[in-house]
């Protein structure tokens, strides 16, 4: 369940659903799909607290 | 997992992979996660996954109607854990920490503190405790109930769709995992309830002490077996069929050829111990205690470190140079 696959499923939701976080060390910031998507978790559940969307926090 | 508050994030760390659900408020709507012994994907996938990221959306929804946030706790680490925290004192901080580093570190510092009890490796419980084994894609749905098991005497059957546990909603694997992890490991009750198109209806089931215990099978994929003790003090590779062919062994007759012995670090007392006996790199071993059906080798370390007491000694059926031979391995702490 990795890379592609992950993208792939999510892209299903469309963009706007969901904010997802990673349980990871770096701090960059990607959008592999247009979901909102942070390689920082606390910054993912900021952005989720500030939009008011739900939080998909994936740890790998 | 550095920095990674685990009052929060929450789920089973023996895991490669866990996906939570939530509200930022730190309720968790769904826990996306789960293994077994066969594979780490054994429960994944991804229009199972799909699916509850759709289902999770409406319970966000309602959720956001009326929220109800849990109770703040002080943020905890994996830096705290006192067996990690040694070694940031001591200049050795990491850069990554994984997963199961949180149980490893939880196991060391409660053996180290002598308050380690066997019951509390017993996390995060698979279904199959309760003789349930859940669909892949559709994990509510009830793919086989095991004979005799708890679940079984209580009515359930397969094809039932499971909605919650204990009074909780669950779409998941990993969301029944959740509800099992804080259930009492006593003898206790458990409600389940069902839906079908037409009815919803609930089972109860008897739980009788000591149910979480698993096979050593079924524990055999967690990587905080390896903070375990009794350690036989060595391992291996398994044979293949030509090589077990070759030895006069059954295809079916789980067999290794020793690699290392552990006689480094801080567990090397196990390693001379077995050196002591007589085992040495390049021995075939083909039993232990007379048991040759492990199914790989955590199967085999699983089931040591759960099964073998402290002082006791075991056999060790090994071939060496063609010639077999039975040791006996004292079993060590």
């Amino acid at each position: 369940m990795k890379g592609l696959r992950l993208a792939a499923g999510l892209a299903v939701l469309g963009a706007a659903a969901w904010v997802a976080g990673q349980g990871a060390q770096a701090t960059a910031e990607v959008g592999p799909v247009g979901i909102l998507w942070r390689t920082d978790l606390d910054a993912a559940r900021a952005e989720a607290r500030k939009t008011g969307r739900p939080l998909l926090a994936v740890f790998r | 997992m550095a920095g990674v508050d685990l009052n929060v994030y929450r789920f089973d760390y023996d895991l490669t992979f866990a996906a939570l659900l939530m509200n930022a408020d730190g309720t968790v709507y769904r826990t996306y996660a789960g293994r077994d012994s066969s594979s780490a994907l054994s429960h994944l996938s991804l229009p199972g996954f799909v699916r509850v990221l759709n289902e999770t959306l409406q319970d966000h929804d309602e959720y956001v109607k009326n929220p109800r946030p849990p109770r703040r706790k002080k943020k905890r680490t994996i830096e705290q854990i006192p067996r990690w925290a040694r070694e940031i004192k001591n200049g050795k901080a990491r850069d990554c920490y994984h997963c199961h580093m949180v149980y490893e570190g939880r196991i060391e510092d409660l053996q180290e503190r002598r308050r380690w009890t066997r019951e509390q490796a017993w996390l995060w419980p698979d279904p199959v405790q309760l003789g349930l084994t859940l669909d892949r894609d559709d994990q509510t749905l009830v793919k086989q109930v095991a004979r005799g098991s708890v679940a079984d005497k209580a009515g359930v059957e397969a094809g039932h769709h499971i909605t919650g546990i204990g009074g909780r909603s669950v779409r998941t694997f990993g969301d029944v995992q959740r509800v099992l992890h804080e259930t009492s490991g006593g003898s206790t009750r458990l409600a389940l309830g069902f839906k079908s198109d037409r009815e919803a209806w609930t089972k109860t089931l008897r739980l009788p002490k000591g149910w979480k215990e698993p096979t050593p099978l079924v524990y055999s994929w967690r990587g905080s077996k390896w903070s375990l003790s009794p350690k036989p003090g060595f391992g291996g590779k398994p044979l293949d069929a030509a090589e077990k062919k070759a030895l006069g062994l059954p295809e079916d007759h789980f067999a290794f050829r020793v690699n290392y012995l552990v006689t480094w670090g801080p567990n090397r007392q196990t390693g001379h111990n077995a050196r002591q006996a007589g085992i040495r790199k390049g021995d075939v071993i083909f039993s232990v205690a007379g048991k040759h059906d492990f199914r790989d080798m955590n199967h085999y370390h699983a089931w040591f470190r759960l099964t073998q007491k402290v002082g006791t000694r075991v056999p060790v059926e090994r071939i060496r140079n063609g010639k077999r031979e039975t040791l006996q391995l004292k079993v060590i702490e």
